[in-house]
């Protein structure tokens, strides 16, 4: 094996064969040196040598311009879409609490089970009921607002279109009523159009019962405003939807397979051999069983957007036997409110972290871009 | 900025030589150094202290002299090295003769050498670097060097130009 002291040797004799240019580096120098006599102070040559390639905070400063610029399009890009929009999702859901209607919905947009009875809640104050009827969160309060039979906010434009109508009362009668009312209501649904799509009943103590009545669409005030007048409404949830889109899709992808039904049969028509006739008519039996479908489906929309469901839960006075009623002072209330607003406050700032998360992120991916792409420069350059 | 001017000035002729092995050209070697040198002086700023500043520099004169090589191919196309012929006389004229004989022997096996073997042997028996200062000269891991250098020790041991002379070594 060779020794390293024989190649120090070696090479060093090589080199030593290599004369040094005795000008060279003066020459070098002499390059070097009419930069720094040209520039009028040492911050100018700072600045010229600088230029390329910029230094790190010049990568920093412009990578998180870059991603400050590439957020504020983001967000202005998908600023244009109202997602909120009624129109634009096709589907309104109007929940409304004749507490509400009394005593106002709370800032959490939640219904409270408040009696406006001075029997059953002196003072007007607070009462817990049981689960009869669960609360139902808030969306809009401009209909049935007055207890009367005001449409829906989505209303048919024109003939084409398709809205669904469903809504759903919580009703409560006075004891012993409850047959009553659901006599009232199906008598009401005949009325109006409509009939009873189904009935339920419960008996003993405390009787109960729920109808599901289906009217024509434009019935449906009525029938909500009559509703309300056999009792009292402890809520009401009502929904339209917009299937206007699904109707006419139905609609074309039945005529298209129309079309290519009779295209088959008059190639049947033409068909000579077994082999070809059952082929086709193969074909022809699927298109079919599709058309059946879709009309089928077509059936069914067609029934819900003629006809609109209304749910009648119907309880009697004596079903909150057992609420507690517990007097809120000035204090309490203002202590409810204070632990509303921490929570609102809570939530606020839990939205807010999530942009600023987000923009944490992209500039340190911006950064650490910077980095790597300042290193790559600085490598090429030296 | 003149502790600079003389720390290249000092640093030129090792750094001139060390570009001569690796380019066996002194022109190229000239203008590799000459353009290294205009490199260090351009990124004066990130210059590293201490210990780190030679191994920078030296990574700046191979990365040159790589550039020149990979472009110009100069490094096989130089069978006609007159180094030999201009060797330093010496006062012993057996020494002379022996330095002589190893320096061609050397020369022809070092061009044998695949340019990453060659590089750190140069940077190591020549100019003198550590290891890890040769990592940094050619970005590449200590560990990396270390089996370089093995491998390139090897290569030339078994070098039918140096086979006599690891011989010699080895019977003495």
């Amino acid at each position: 094996m060779i020794t390293d002291e024989l190649l120090e040797r070696g090479l060093g004799e090589i080199a030593d064969g290599y004369d040094v240019p005795p000008q060279a580096i003066d020459d070098i120098l002499d390059q070097l040196r009419p930069a720094d006599a040209v520039a009028p102070d040492d911050t100018d040559v700072e600045t010229s040598h600088r230029r390329w390639p910029p230094s790190r905070h010049t990568w920093l400063l412009s990578s998180a311009a870059a991603v400050v610029v590439l957020i504020l399009v983001a967000f202005i890009v998908g600023g244009g879409h109202n997602d909120g929009s009624p129109s634009a999702g096709g589907k309104v859901t109007n929940t409304v609490s004749d507490r509400e209607n009394a005593a106002g919905v709370g800032a959490d947009g939640s219904v409270k089970m408040m009696s406006s009875s001075p029997g059953s809640a002196p003072g007007g104050g607070t009462v817990s009921v049981p689960a009869a009827a669960p609360p139902r969160p808030a969306v809009t309060r401009d209909q049935f607002a007055s207890g009367g039979g005001s449409t829906p906010s989505v209303v048919p434009s024109d003939s084409l279109t398709k809205i669904v109508q469903t809504g759903s009362m919580d009703l409560q009668v006075d004891k012993g009523k409850v047959d009553g009312a659901v006599v009232a209501l199906t008598k009401q649904a005949r009325v109006l159009g409509g009939f009873v799509a189904s009935s339920q009943s419960v008996g003993g103590d405390e009787p109960s019962a729920s109808v599901t009545l289906r009217v024509p669409n434009s019935s449906f005030p009525d029938l909500l405003a009559q509703a309300r007048g056999l009792g009292k409404v402890l809520s009401v949830d009502t929904k339209s939807a917009d299937v206007t889109a699904q109707y006419v899709d139905l609609q074309a992808r039945l005529h298209a397979l129309g079309l290519t039904k009779s295209t088959y049969l008059n190639i049947l028509t033409k068909a000579s051999t077994i082999g070809e006739i059952l082929s086709v008519q193969q074909r022809v039996n699927d298109i079919q069983t599709q058309i059946d479908q879709l009309q089928g489906q077509l059936k069914v929309l067609t029934d819900q957007t003629s006809y609109a469901t209304l749910t009648v839960s119907i309880d009697q006075k004596a079903s909150i036997k057992s609420v507690v009623v517990h007097h809120q002072s000035g204090l309490g209330k203002a202590v409810n409110r204070s632990v509303s607003r921490f929570v609102h406050g809570v939530e606020a700032i839990i939205g807010v972290i999530g942009p600023i998360v987000l923009v944490l992120l992209l500039v340190a991916l911006g950064w650490l871009l910077a980095k790597v792409g300042y290193r790559i420069v600085r490598r090429q350059m030296v | 900025m003149d502790d600079l001017e003389a720390w290249l000035d000092e640093a030129y002729p090792r750094a001139y030589r060390t570009a001569c092995l690796v380019l066996r050209s002194p022109a190229d070697a000239e203008d590799a150094v000459q353009e290294a040198f205009l490199r260090v002086w351009r990124f004066r700023d990130a210059i590293p202290g201490g210990d780190g500043r030679r191994a920078w520099l030296y990574r700046v004169v191979v990365n040159a002299c790589l550039s020149r090589l990979r472009g110009d191919k100069v490094w096989r196309a130089r069978t006609d090295d007159d180094v030999l012929q201009r060797l330093p006389s010496q006062s012993d004229p057996q020494r002379e003769a022996e330095d002589a004989a190893l320096a061609a022997c050397l020369g022809d096996a070092l061009a044998r050498l695949p340019e990453h073997l060659r590089v750190p042997v140069v940077l190591r028996y020549y100019s003198g670097l550590p290891e890890k200062d040769i990592a940094v000269a050619i970005q590449r891991r200590p560990g990396t060097v270390k089996s370089r250098l093995s491998e390139a020790r090897r290569r030339l041991s078994e070098d039918p130009a140096l086979a006599e002379w690891a011989g010699l070594e080895v019977a003495r």
